[in-house]
């Protein structure tokens, strides 16, 4: 896990740090940040990514809007996509589902769950 | 015509009517009792109507003061980030030290603990996202509110321009009812100040007061 390259999305700088901090914490070498959707595409478009964490709600481009994005990307079709939010409805896990997440978390949420939740997606 | 100064003007020349067109009596009645129901509701819809105008000039404001709040605490968690951080490299050096002097396993595991606790509070400084994000939503329903409002008041000024009588009528009864609300939208208006301080009097001017 340590080696891969991540890409997280999140327009409050103070979740910006924590995810940094956790991913810094769980050895990841190479994590890239980025304020919205927008700013996540034209990121992916100049580098690759192993996974994406994303939020939902965010300017310009939202995470649901990213997802879609993504997957309509060849070479992104399959990439991990990893969305944390606020947003705790079972609808919105559906939708999120929907567009193409491979795994959901709801803030707040524990860096042993981050942990957790990167594992499984990548052991698989 | 006589001048309509008010809701009874509108009922006088209801009368006039009555005795010019000679309206049935089956006829006459319908139409006193539609403005008799029209001289209870209209003062009441222009009482809403101004409790609307008050509350929907506080809008902005209020939506300004929820910005501010996001903004206040976004910076307080990035200050005391800043300061967990220092203290987390603090931390990592003294345990670097102490190990390098030979010090007990329980002394290093001490340190790290103390560091997976400073960890900890980072993390929950989530709590401030997830205000901000709440705050987002009262302040989408709040623009929403005064979308709402602008646009009752946008047709409440098209329906007075309708007709001659209409504009009359409307305007003797907003007089009416400005004239009894004044007392209440300055009672209002005090209940709902913004009492904080927007770059106001400063710390030096205060001071003068004392001198």
């Amino acid at each position: 896990m340590e080696n891969k390259k991540i890409l997280f999305v999140e327009d409050s700088p103070t979740m910006r740090r924590i995810i940094g901090n956790s991913l810094k914490k769980l050895g990841i070498k190479e994590a890239t940040e980025a304020e919205n959707g927008v700013d996540a595409l034209e990121k992916i478009q100049k580098e690759d990514f192993d996974l994406i964490l994303t939020d939902w709600n965010m300017p310009e481009m939202n995470g649901q809007e990213l997802v879609e994005h993504v997957r309509k990307m060849d070479k992104y079709k399959s990439i991990p996509i990893l969305m944390i939010t606020t947003r705790g409805m079972e609808d919105d896990v559906m939708t999120a589902i929907k567009s193409g997440v491979n795994g959901y978390m709801v803030k707040p949420f524990t860096p042993e769950l981050l942990k957790k939740k990167m594992i499984e997606i990548f052991a698989v | 015509m006589t001048e309509i100064k008010n809701i009874d003007d509108v009922l006088t020349k209801i009368e006039e009517m009555h005795q010019s067109l000679r309206l049935s009596d089956e006829i006459f009645p319908l139409i006193s009792d539609l403005f008799l129901f029209v001289k209870g509701i209209i003062p009441l819809m222009l009482e809403v109507n101004s409790f609307m105008k008050d509350s929907s000039s506080k809008i902005p404001t209020a939506s300004q003061n929820i910005n501010s709040v996001s903004e206040a605490t976004e910076l307080a968690a990035h200050d005391v980030m800043d300061r967990l951080d220092t203290i987390a490299e603090q931390l990592d050096t003294l345990r670097e030290r102490i190990k390098g002097e030979g010090a007990s396993e329980e002394s290093v595991q001490m340190v790290d603990d103390i560091s997976a606790e400073a960890g900890e509070i980072i993390f929950a400084f989530q709590f401030q996202d997830i205000t901000t994000q709440q705050l987002e939503h009262v302040n989408r329903i709040l623009e929403a509110i005064y979308e709402k409002f602008i646009a009752f008041f946008q047709s409440s000024l098209k329906l007075k321009e309708k007709s001659i009588l209409g504009k009359d009528v409307v305007r003797a009864l907003e007089q009416e009812v400005e004239e009894k609300n004044t007392h209440e939208s300055d009672k209002f208006h005090k209940k709902t100040e913004d009492k904080m301080h927007h770059g106001g009097i400063s710390q030096d001017a205060i001071d003068k007061f004392f001198k």
